[in-house]
């Protein structure tokens, strides 16, 4: 055996993996040189003063003092108007020297503490910090002028002028006629004879007529008043319309019978009125596991927790960015122990443990459609299929437990008709497996086979806008509605059984009424709503449909 | 009749009397009504701030938290939308979403046509509604091109926690019969903090701007330096055109900051 | 000298103060219909005043709608007492002295009525004093109150002077049969007008001088009703022409309402030998000239908005004249301003029945071209988003009843306390007449 041979066979792997290895190396970005480079600010030449820009440089060089040219520099002033920030003012290439210069226009007097970072691509990010004094007066914005200030200057003197001599001149004409007559009036009058009045007019020919119709109206105009309903004023626009209750439809003011077990408050306010640190901010939903009922606190990304005392306690809080970010999640709901939250910001759905700890992120597989996924609300079957109604995109959508996706309700634009939803809201899944979606723009709720065929839709006269819908054991379905501030119960049927929540059930020494209620669930006789504006109301209501 | 010359002297006495207290009463009146159209122009400069706002619609998804946080701040019913989501389609066919707040202009038709000079301009250039002086005519509905103000048709819903006294800053409850807008939450704004849209943004698309300084800031805190901000991103405002001269711009886009991978 | 043979005047008194005692028949059956319908009113109101401008249709979008169109409207029908009263009093147009009473009547009732919507429509209308303690005289709003107030005073005023002598003929004449209230009243009133030279003297000079104030006002009034809407730049108000706009179609109004007003009298007080064919054929006349110049208003209007088609105008004229108020509109244009026209420039059908027709579709045409006016620029978005749909509420629409009925009741119970035709114009015109006639006599036999 030759050396040669036995050279070779070592090195030809040897070169073969330097050879990789270096293609590899080579394939990736070039490695940041961990050269460290100096920044410098240079100061202006001379004193600023007023309002004249003044330069702001830095010099990038090498610690050998070489200059580093064509890399970018970041300028900041650091601001304290909205609080301590680092205003940026501008960016500028290194030149050949090494000098980065930009115009600046102080705006206020005194110290400005300038901040220029180098981010850098090619070499560690560094940055430095020099001081410069602008004396002079601070800018102050020149408000747009109204213009022709001259004419109105004068204008209301003129109009004043002119108002005086109508006036004046109304005031003379009348004092000078009246005096003028009562000074010419002689002493004695004589005496005149009277008018001789004829007979009575003759009766017109139709004067039963006009009687009797006179009397009619006389009747009936009073009675029509008080008889003739809201509804013939015509249909309220959608958009911006008056709060019209929608208690004036016919036979939709009927009231459920319906106690307050308790009331929890979840917004807390200052004597200023701002939130407390610890209120919640718009909290959208409630989930049930358990004996224990779960707050969404929507504006602040956590979860809370019902105590048995009735206070809320802090069960997860997410951080703000962040797959698991909650921060404007308004859908949660659960089954066989674990909360499903239909995370806002990137599509997921959080799995959470009743403790607090996030067990899975589902990513959710959709197709692409105009606006971006809002989840307003979630519903979880038995076979684990989870149903996500996007109300951006007017539909809801049905994927398993991994999230793929297996199907979707809608026809992705506001539509009307079986399978059109407008804005859907908050939905359920009933016993059977049905689905119940709250049909916000519709005004109604309908309802779906597990496969998605069209079964129902209930509630379009009574209600106005509803927003979440629970069902029971017994298939009574109960629907939230924002506009009316209550919640009203339907039959299996459909049949409205009458409504609760608002004035009527709650007497005038109870805790605040409905104001703006979202999620609701509902566990026997027991319905939880969760009102945004106040905190979560837990109802007792009769056996319903014995109504 | 013909006049005697006594009369004429003495309606001429008269006349000259009346012009006197007249003059002297015209700058009392002048003074007091004036109160909107004076406070309007030339008197605003002299405060430290000058209040504006910068909305970028290229991060905008119009998911209408903004609306939520106003309302909820100022305890509104829903059809109050003192900062409004617009969704449109523009000339291209591309669909963006613009929030609309009140422009806050400093030459506003609202201010010039009201009769009672309920609308004011406060020192820092934000229009405020006196709810105790508004005889609620709705002038100033019709005259704003924005369409940003809105009237308590019935009785707005009652605030939670300790019973406040509404004031034009905070106008916390509105009152019924009585216009409202959006004041830029200047209450807010005058303690340093930031108004409740744009705190509520969470694509951190609406800045809070101070137009003596120069500056704009999110509520992420990225700040600018607002006249380069501005030039370089061809920062434009709504109906230049009718000269109102408002006090919000916008930098144009549609949705930009909505990449694929994270929207589907 | 006296024009009149006696007989003469006293028909002519017996006509005009008849209604004053015996108002026939159906008077109070009239009354109390339509007491009915401006008690319903009052109720409607009384339910906006405990909850707010709910009750009303009005949304976020269209602020203004019936409370509004109703003031313009009622404002403008008032002009038919400046047109027929004050114009015709300067040209020294004989005809005009039976129409008088009754047209000067209905501008000051008119005028009342119209003045209390901007109250009805007010969110606070107990802030009322507002306007004066803290007026802003920047504002269309303090002008249209000063241009009312001032009006309204006005047509009292003019209203009042040529009354006072048949004041004192019913103070004179009338007896204990007026009772004891109203004589009381008439000697208030009459200021000792006892019919001497220097008193028609005092009164010629003041009825003159209001007359000329009263015009330049009515201009006014109706103008400053116009700024209202002009001074926003809202497509469809922005227009300059505003201003003679609503002065011209107040006058078309005006004058359609007299003819009806005195058609309306002289069918219930049996007036037809005083109120003559050709005094509804004169009066058509103004208004046909009047309606010929609103429909050259309205043409270059649209005309010159519907050339360029500017954003916001281009889509509210759209939905105006081809959209969803198109039934509305060619109602207008058609029924309220051609037909009108034609009933009238027709030989055939220019009899009374025709031209009462013709100016009940013009006053009923009218309103609803201030509807039109008000409403369709309101409910066009400045803004991207959709058109918003405005439809009355019940209370709105009593409240608009009330005040239509309101007019003939206050005109109805005002002629049962003064006579319902100018005796003492009647007896101007004829002297006149007579010196016309013996001055080329008196020539001829020098």
């Amino acid at each position: 055996m030759s050396a040669l041979k036995l050279a070779l066979a070592v090195a030809t792997p040897l070169i073969i993996l330097i050879a990789l290895v270096t293609h590899a190396a080579s394939a990736q970005t070039p490695p940041r040189q961990v050269v460290p480079v100096v920044l410098e600010g240079v100061l202006p030449a001379q004193q600023v003063t007023g309002q004249q820009s003044v330069t702001l440089a830095a010099r990038l060089h090498g610690p050998d003092g070489a200059p580093v040219r064509g890399e970018t520099l970041d300028f900041y002033v650091i601001n304290s108007v909205f609080g301590e920030h680092l205003m940026k003012v501008g960016q500028a290439p290194t030149d050949a020297t090494g000098t980065a210069e930009l115009l600046y226009e102080p705006t206020w007097a005194g110290e400005h503490t300038v901040v220029v970072r180098y981010g850098g691509a090619a070499y560690t990010p560094t940055q430095t910090t020099f001081r410069i004094n602008a004396a002079g007066p601070a800018h102050v914005h020149e408000n747009a002028r109204f213009g022709l200030e001259p004419v109105r200057a004068v204008a209301p003197l003129g109009a004043a002028l002119a108002i005086l001599a109508v006036w004046g001149t109304l005031a003379l004409a009348v004092t000078r006629t009246v005096r003028g007559i009562r000074a010419a009036a002689p002493a004695t009058s004589s005496a005149l004879p009277l008018v001789r009045m004829p007979e009575a007019l003759s009766p017109a020919p139709l004067r039963p007529v006009l009687l009797a119709i006179t009397v009619v109206m006389a009747l009936a105009l009073p009675i029509a008043w008080f008889q003739a309903r809201e509804g013939s004023a015509g249909p309220p626009a959608l958009a911006g319309a008056p709060l019209v209750p929608g208690a004036e439809q016919p036979g939709s003011d009927k009231i459920l019978p319906a106690a307050l077990l308790r009331f929890v408050p979840a917004i807390t306010t200052d004597a200023a009125g701002q939130l407390t640190p610890d209120s919640a901010d718009l909290p959208a939903d409630v989930a049930l596991l358990g004996d224990r009922q779960y707050v969404l606190d929507t504006n602040k990304g956590r979860i809370l927790t019902v105590t048995p005392a009735g206070q809320l306690a802090r069960m997860f809080e997410s951080d703000r960015d962040g797959e698991t970010s909650l921060l404007g999640a308004s859908a949660i709901t659960s089954l066989d122990g674990e909360i499903y939250v239909a995370g806002p910001r990137f599509g997921t759905v959080i799995v959470l443990s009743p403790f607090g700890k996030i067990e899975e992120v589902l990513k959710i597989e959709l197709p692409a459609a105009e606006h971006p996924f809002r989840p307003a609300g979630i519903a979880v079957t038995d076979d684990g299929q989870i149903w996500l109604s996007d109300s951006n995109n007017h539909r809801v959508v049905s994927v398993d437990r991994k999230g793929r996706f297996l199907g979707s309700i809608g026809k992705g634009a506001a539509a009307t008709g079986e399978y059109g939803l407008d804005t859907p809201g908050g939905i359920a899944v009933d016993a059977l497996g049905n689905l119940w979606v709250a049909d916000t723009g519709n005004h109604e709720v309908k309802k779906y086979s597990p496969k998605g065929v069209f079964l129902a839709a209930i509630g379009h006269r009574e209600l106005a806008r509803p927003e979440a819908v629970a069902v029971d054991d017994a298939g009574d379905i109960f629907v939230t509605d924002d506009e009316r501030a209550a919640v009203l119960a339907f039959g299996r049927d459909g049949a409205f059984l009458g409504s609760f929540g608002n004035d009527a059930t709650v007497g005038a020494q109870s805790p605040p009424r409905l104001q703006s209620p979202a999620g609701i669930e509902v566990k026997g006789t027991t319905v939880y709503v969760m009102d945004r504006l106040s905190g979560l109301f837990i109802f007792s209501v009769g056996a319903a449909s014995a109504q | 009749m013909p006049l005697s010359r006594r009369k004429l002297l003495q309606s001429l006495g008269a006349v000259a009397a009346l012009a006197l207290t007249g003059r002297a009463g015209w700058s009392a009146i002048v003074g007091r009504t004036m109160r909107g159209t004076a406070s309007a122009s030339g008197t605003t400069a002299k405060a430290e701030h000058q209040w504006a706002a910068v909305i970028d619609l290229r991060r905008c998804d119009g998911c209408r938290y903004c609306t939520e946080a106003c309302q909820t701040t100022h305890f509104l019913p829903k059809e109050m939308e003192w900062i409004k989501v617009y969704n449109v389609k523009d000339s291209n066919g591309n669909r963006l979403f613009m929030p609309r707040l009140c422009m806050q202009c400093e030459n506003p038709p609202c201010l010039k046509v009201c009769p009672v000079a309920a609308t004011f301009k406060n020192p820092e250039g934000i229009i405020l509604v006196d709810q105790d002086r508004c005889i609620g005519c709705r002038l100033c509905m019709a005259a704003c091109p924005y369409e940003a103000r809105y009237f308590n048709f019935s009785e707005p819903p009652r605030p939670s926690g300790p019973a406040r006294d509404p004031m034009p800053e905070f106008p916390v409850p509105q009152r019924r019969g009585t216009v409202g807008k959006c004041v830029l939450c200047v209450h807010y704004v005058q303690e340093g903090r930031l108004p409740a849209c744009v705190n509520a943004c969470p694509m951190d698309a609406l800045y809070i701007a101070d137009l003596n300084t120069r500056v704009m800031t999110n509520r992420s805190g990225e700040t600018y330096e607002m006249s380069r901000y501005l030039r370089e991103n061809d920062g434009f405002r709504l109906k230049e055109e009718l000269n109102t001269s408002p006090r919000v711009w916008y930098v144009a886009g549609h949705g930009q900051a909505l990449d694929g991978e994270r929207w589907r | 000298m006296v024009a009149l043979q006696h007989e003469q005047q006293a028909r002519l008194e017996q006509t005009a103060m008849r209604p004053i005692l015996q108002p026939g028949e159906f008077f109070w059956a009239v009354v109390i219909a339509l007491s009915i319908v401006v008690l319903m009113a009052l109720v409607a109101y009384l339910q906006q005043l405990r909850e707010g401008l709910a009750v009303t249709g009005l949304n976020q979008r269209v602020s203004w709608g019936f409370y509004i169109s109703d003031m313009v409207f009622f404002i403008g029908i008032s002009y038919g007492g400046a047109m027929t009263s004050a114009i015709l009093r300067l040209t020294n147009a004989p005809w005009r002295a039976p129409l008088s009473r009754i047209a000067e009547t209905m501008a000051v009732v008119a005028v009342l009525v119209g003045a209390v919507f901007p109250l009805i429509d007010m969110g606070r209308p107990e802030r009322m004093g507002n306007l004066f303690l803290h007026g802003q005289v920047g504002s269309p709003v303090l002008w249209d109150v000063v241009a009312v107030t001032t009006y309204l005073v006005a047509g009292a005023i003019f209203l009042y002077l040529p009354l006072i002598p048949d004041i004192a003929v019913c103070r004179d004449r009338l007896g204990p049969a007026g009772g004891k209230l109203r004589t009381r009243l008439y000697e208030l009133l009459a200021l000792g007008w006892q019919n001497t030279p220097e008193q028609k003297r005092a009164l010629e000079w003041g009825t003159t001088v209001v007359a000329i104030t009263i015009i330049p006002l009515a201009v006014a009034v109706h103008s400053v009703l116009a700024f209202l809407f002009g001074v926003t730049s809202r497509p469809g108000w922005d227009s300059t022409i505003f201003a003679p706009y609503f002065v011209l179609g107040a006058m078309f109004s005006g004058v359609a309402t007299v003819i009806l007003a005195v058609a309306g009298l002289r069918w219930a007080y049996h007036l037809e030998e005083y109120i003559e064919r050709k005094h509804f054929e004169y009066l058509s006349f103004i208004m046909l000239t009047l309606g010929v110049a609103y429909g050259y208003f309205m043409f270059s209007e649209y005309l010159t908005e519907g050339y360029k088609m500017h954003e916001g105008v281009g889509t509210m004229m759209e939905l105006l004249i081809t959209g969803d108020l198109a039934p509305f509109f060619w109602l207008f244009g058609l029924g309220g301003l051609i037909l009108p026209i034609l009933l009238v420039a027709l030989p055939f059908t220019r009899n009374v029945s025709g031209i009462t027709v013709a100016a009940l579709a013009v006053v009923l045409g009218m309103w609803l071209k201030r509807f039109l006016i008000v409403v369709p620029v309101l409910a066009e978005p400045l803004m991207p988003s959709e058109v918003v749909i405005y439809w009355p509420s019940r209370v709105e629409i009593a409240i608009t009843a009330g005040a239509a009925a309101a007019i003939p009741l206050l005109m109805l119970l005002f002629f049962r306390v003064f006579p319902i035709i100018s005796v003492y114009e009647i007896e101007e015109m004829a002297e006149a007449e007579a010196r016309k006639l013996e001055a080329p006599a008196e020539g001829e036999a020098r």
